[in-house]
């Protein structure tokens, strides 16, 4: 796993979301600790397919350093020059992904023996480009597939989560209250607290024009998070 | 690469808690969508369009298994392999490697299995993905074709017929 270039430290960060958009990270002085992963969902007439994207290689990695790796029954072919793997868990369903030669799709199926058959006829609807900045995966003309439920996450190591989201899809999110002005928009912070009172999860909650961003702290009275909130703006163009 | 993990495990988790809370009721429709999709797929075989290849036609009624692979593919070499040492007269058929390349036919040397080097008529078969079996009847016509990811579904490719198959 190579450090990206778009890593670089205090510079805007610019890549590219499945859905084409563009995404910019401004005024973030801690890097992130690897690429960025989207959740989206691909809207048809019949429903809707959940796809998440993230860089090559994830899918299998994460079970392999987990230690869960056996209990997948792995398929691998060949397809769109790229490798098709199908992780089989028995008690789960299928996770059946496609790995580009910078990020990879990932969709999930319940059930077992899942021929990739029925993934390659959901690929096949979309025109899928992997380059260093990004993989989009636009539906092709007449698919009658809309993308819709963007969902972007990277992580600050031991600072914060975060979490970016069209502002459209946000709307009904945004408090009534005035948020306090920062770099990315409006933002309030949101304290959840147990029994006791004693902070369990801090977040923060900013709005821009184009995007609300979630920045969760992993730890509450981290100045590192106060910080990231106080300087970062995520805008989607 | 521990921090890249823990923010993989956090996308997992982000994945779960939407799934168990915003998504829950769209993920049962998908779930029944997907389920009905793959239902209806198995009733209806993924290439509708019957081909014919004249060539793997045979004179003693048995069908004809054909590999189809690509040269760049470790798992079409391995299926080949594992083609090569089940060929033979425990399987009820012929067995073909469909491959565009020469070196290709080394995958299945010294094996009852017949290499066909053809790039032509791998782009005639014109399969989605490699490595894929298809069979074909003994008139040359293709009655199924299917992806094979990995050895123990080549076996049971080889073993039942499609509809035996697909209502297992």
């Amino acid at each position: 796993m190579c450090p990206s270039p778009l890593l670089v430290k205090g510079n805007p960060m610019q890549v590219r979301a499945p859905n084409g958009q563009r995404l910019t990270v401004d005024g973030n002085s801690q890097p992130f600790i690897g690429g960025w992963a989207y959740l989206i969902w691909a809207h048809g007439p019949t429903g809707g397919i959940r796809f998440q994207v993230v860089p090559a290689g994830s899918n299998e990695l994460l079970p392999k350093q987990m230690g869960d790796w056996s209990r997948y029954t792995v398929r691998e072919a060949q397809w769109n020059g790229g490798r098709m793997v199908s992780l089989e868990d028995p008690e789960i369903g299928t996770n059946m992904v496609w790995v580009g030669p910078h990020h990879e799709i990932a969709t999930f199926f319940t059930g077992t023996g899942v021929p990739f058959e029925a993934f390659m006829d959901i690929l096949a609807k979309f025109d899928i480009q992997d380059t260093p900045e990004g993989l989009t995966m636009l539906p092709r003309a007449g698919a009658g597939l809309t993308l819709g439920n963007l969902l972007a996450v990277n992580t600050i190591d031991q600072v914060c989560n975060v979490q970016v989201k069209p502002i459209a899809e946000a709307l009904e999110a945004i408090p009534p209250s005035t948020g306090k002005k920062v770099p990315g928009g409006s933002m309030w912070r949101v304290d959840e607290r147990d029994a006791t009172g004693i902070v369990q999860t801090r977040s923060a909650f900013m709005v821009n024009d184009s995007t609300a961003t979630t920045v969760v702290a992993a730890r509450p009275d981290d100045a590192r998070f106060i910080n990231v909130v106080e300087s970062i703006s995520c805008r989607l163009s | 690469m521990r921090a890249f993990l823990d923010s993989l495990a956090v996308l997992s988790f982000l994945g779960t808690v939407l799934l168990l809370f915003a998504f829950a009721a769209m993920l049962n429709m998908v779930r029944e969508l997907q389920g009905k999709l793959l239902r209806a797929q198995a009733a209806a075989p993924a290439a509708p369009v019957v081909r014919s290849v004249d060539r793997f036609g045979s004179d003693d009624g048995l069908p004809t298994f054909v590999l189809v692979v690509s040269e760049h593919c470790s798992n079409c070499r391995d299926r080949a392999h594992r083609l090569a040492a089940v060929a033979g007269p425990g399987l009820s058929g012929h067995a073909v490697l469909l491959a565009p390349a020469d070196r290709c036919a080394e995958w299945v040397a010294d094996s009852q299995v017949l290499p066909v080097i053809d790039a032509t008529l791998v782009g005639t078969v014109a399969v989605g993905a490699t490595p894929t079996l298809v069979k074909y009847s003994a008139n040359g016509t293709e009655e199924w074709r299917r992806v094979v990811g990995s050895d123990d579904d080549l076996d049971a490719f080889l073993a039942v017929d499609s509809s035996e198959r697909l209502s297992a």
